[in-house]
């Protein structure tokens, strides 16, 4: 006679929920296995596989844990064995092949056949391993779905594991994995067929109980798997997150000591010029001393203007130090004023050599925005240096940058550097902030790169357009401090 | 070496600098203005008193060696000590060339930079004395080209 079970619906909901979890940390994990190389790479496509493996393998095992046979189960050590290293294997294998280039369509497909076929195989090598008074068999037409529907949820599988970055993404992507999961499961409990031998009469309260205890079991080993395999992903992250902030920083902090060597002439004048006041001020003191009615105003006045520009000196080296200390970055409450004019005074005499006049438009009462008062002062600088070189060729119109700050839309403070040099034309508006273009004859072409990767750290964006006139705008902006935005 | 009557004219953008020679200089008795730039001066109504301007070669808009030819092309003869933050062998024979009296190079010494004004001065007035004497030849030249007769030689031997 055929015997029919029924399901203990907190253990379906059970399995389902494993299924999805491992299927997010799946995706979790997997999303590791691109940036990695050598023993690591495969230390995380091994890692992602056993999660996505192990999990639908719980899954399965809840799963039929949760079917409740008027009659005592039990199931065949090795033969469950088997079926969790078939789960794992044949998801290792798709996660393997897919993993290692730009997956084509076809390959995407027959990775997915062959981990459907796995994952079906594993199903069934769990239902061979129920031992009881029962024979099982097979409705061969919802055997044949549950293999479709384990193909398909396969292969999108593998199609989302190394494609979802965002959480959202993952999120949806892994509830939709997990319900194919059980989708398939279900399907393959409703193909078997179970035909009792003897009587059904027995002890079947206290097998539910088991049943039921091992299936939480279970459940709670995979959950414990699962959080381990979350907080090393986690940990992973927070540490390519860290090498990438440090990479970033390296690179702006070697391109600020290029752009200081490239300015030793002007910056080393604007600290000699004070240091030959300094000289010719106690010059003047000497020769007070030396007469022989005392001029105390005139000597007080010599040494006021020796401290004021011993300072003044002083601040120009501090500057220099700044800009060129390997340093980490500092987010800030900052006064973009106060960065611009700290970076014109590095500059000026930089852009009065090539006989360019530099105004500045700074707005008043601008809110404090949040950033490293390096990084933003290197940008500054690299705008204006890229502004000057502009417009060197130009003979025939003034050479004027303007320099402007003010308040922008969506919480953040805009500043624009405003050149009437040789301009731009849209095609290279953008191919100007990528890593080594460069129209000039010398150069790296990093400076606007270097900018606009720190701009973007910032939570700003740094663009180009033409100037209304001639030459060239170009404008960043910057988070206010607490509105958010980073 | 004190002399009130004459003027010393100082031309950088960089106050700390202007301010220095200003006290060095008046220290020495002379009379001394300041300009931060070189349109500035050329606007400066210039006395009749011997002088010598003291002109940094880093000049924003119009440059010191600009001035320099600026000032020539106009006729006016003040000597011009040239001074600057770096300044390089070519650039000083190019500023000699076009008659700069002195070329330094900041930080001076600042018996360097009042030799150099002195110098400067005496140039000056050697040259004003001259073209006065010039000036005066002419006033003569023009008494003696009125003929009158028998007064020429004794006359003209007198100038010559």
């Amino acid at each position: 006679m055929v015997v029919t079970g029924t399901y203990d619906p907190y253990l379906v909901a059970l399995s389902i929920l494993v299924a999805c979890v491992a299927s997010y940390t799946a995706l979790d994990l997997s999303a590791h296995v691109g940036p990695a190389r050598g023993f690591a790479r495969r230390v995380w496509l091994a890692a992602a596989a056993l999660t996505m493996g192990g999990g639908i393998w719980s899954m399965h095992f809840v799963g039929m844990l949760a079917f409740i046979m008027p009659t005592p189960m039990s199931y065949d050590i090795g033969l469950t064995i088997l079926s969790l290293v078939v789960a794992i294997f044949v998801t290792g294998g798709g996660f393997y092949v897919i993993s290692r280039q730009s997956a084509s369509p076809l390959r995407l497909v027959l990775s997915g056949i062959f981990m459907g076929f796995g994952i079906a195989g594993m199903h069934y090598t769990g239902m061979a391993a129920m031992r009881g008074h029962v024979e099982l068999s097979y409705a061969p037409l919802l055997v044949a779905l549950s293999l479709v529907i384990a193909i398909g949820a396969s292969t999108v599988a593998l199609w989302l594991a190394f494609r979802t970055t965002d959480l959202g993404q993952k999120l949806v992507a892994a509830v939709v994995m997990g319900l194919a999961v059980s989708g398939m499961h279900y399907t393959g409990m409703r193909a078997a067929i179970f035909t009792a031998h003897g009587p059904l009469h027995e002890a079947q309260v206290n097998a539910g109980l088991d049943q039921t205890n091992l299936a939480l079991v279970v459940a709670g080993i995979t959950f414990v798997i699962l959080a381990f395999a979350s907080v090393a992903s986690l940990i992973e992250r927070q540490r390519a997150e860290e090498a990438l902030r440090q990479a970033q920083a390296n690179l702006a902090h070697v391109s600020r000591v290029m752009t200081l060597g490239e300015l030793t002439a002007s910056i080393s004048h604007e600290v000699n010029q004070p240091i030959a006041a300094i000289a010719t001020n106690g010059q003047v003191c000497l020769r007070l001393l030396a007469l022989e009615t005392p001029r105390p105003e005139e000597m007080r006045a010599a040494l006021e203007r020796i401290v004021r520009d011993a300072n003044r000196a002083s601040e120009v080296i501090q500057r220099i130090r700044a800009l060129a200390k390997r340093s980490q970055p500092q987010m800030v409450s900052l006064d973009i004023n106060d960065v611009i004019r700290e970076a014109i005074l590095l500059v000026q005499r930089e852009v009065l050599s090539h006989g360019v006049s530099l105004r500045t438009e700074l707005a008043s009462g601008l809110p404090p925005v949040l950033g490293d008062r390096v990084q933003l002062q290197q940008v500054v600088i690299n705008l204006l240096i890229n502004g000057v070189e502009a417009m060197a060729p130009i003979t025939d119109r003034p050479r004027e940058i303007v320099i402007r700050s003010q308040q922008h839309e969506g919480g953040q403070v805009l500043v624009a550097v405003l050149d009437s040099g040789i301009g731009l034309d849209s095609e290279t508006a953008e191919r100007l902030f990528s890593a080594f273009f460069t129209t000039k004859p010398s150069g790296m072409g990093m400076g606007l790169s270097i900018s606009r990767s720190i701009i973007r750290a910032h939570g700003g964006r740094l663009w180009a357009s033409p100037n209304t006139d001639h030459g060239a705008a170009f404008q960043f902006t910057v988070p206010i401090n607490g509105s958010g935005v980073s | 070496m004190k002399d009130v009557d004459a003027i010393v004219f100082v031309v950088d953008d960089d106050l700390s600098i202007r301010e220095a020679i200003q006290s060095l200089v008046r220290l020495e008795g002379l009379r001394v203005e300041t300009f931060a730039t070189a349109q500035d001066f050329l606007r400066r109504k210039l006395p009749d008193l011997p002088g010598c301007v003291v002109l940094d070669v880093e000049l924003p808009g119009l440059s010191g060696l600009d001035l320099q030819r600026e000032l020539a092309a106009h006729g006016i003869k003040l000597p011009i000590i040239l001074i600057t933050g770096y300044g390089d062998i070519p650039m000083s024979v190019r500023a000699v060339k076009a008659g700069a009296t002195e070329f330094l190079t900041k930080p001076f010494r600042d018996q360097d930079l009042l030799d150099a004004i002195q110098q400067a001065l005496e140039r000056d007035r050697a040259a004003r004395r001259h073209s006065k004497e010039i000036a005066e030849l002419r006033k003569a030249f023009r008494r003696v080209d009125v003929p009158r007769e028998g007064s020429d030689e004794p006359r003209c031997q007198r100038l010559a």
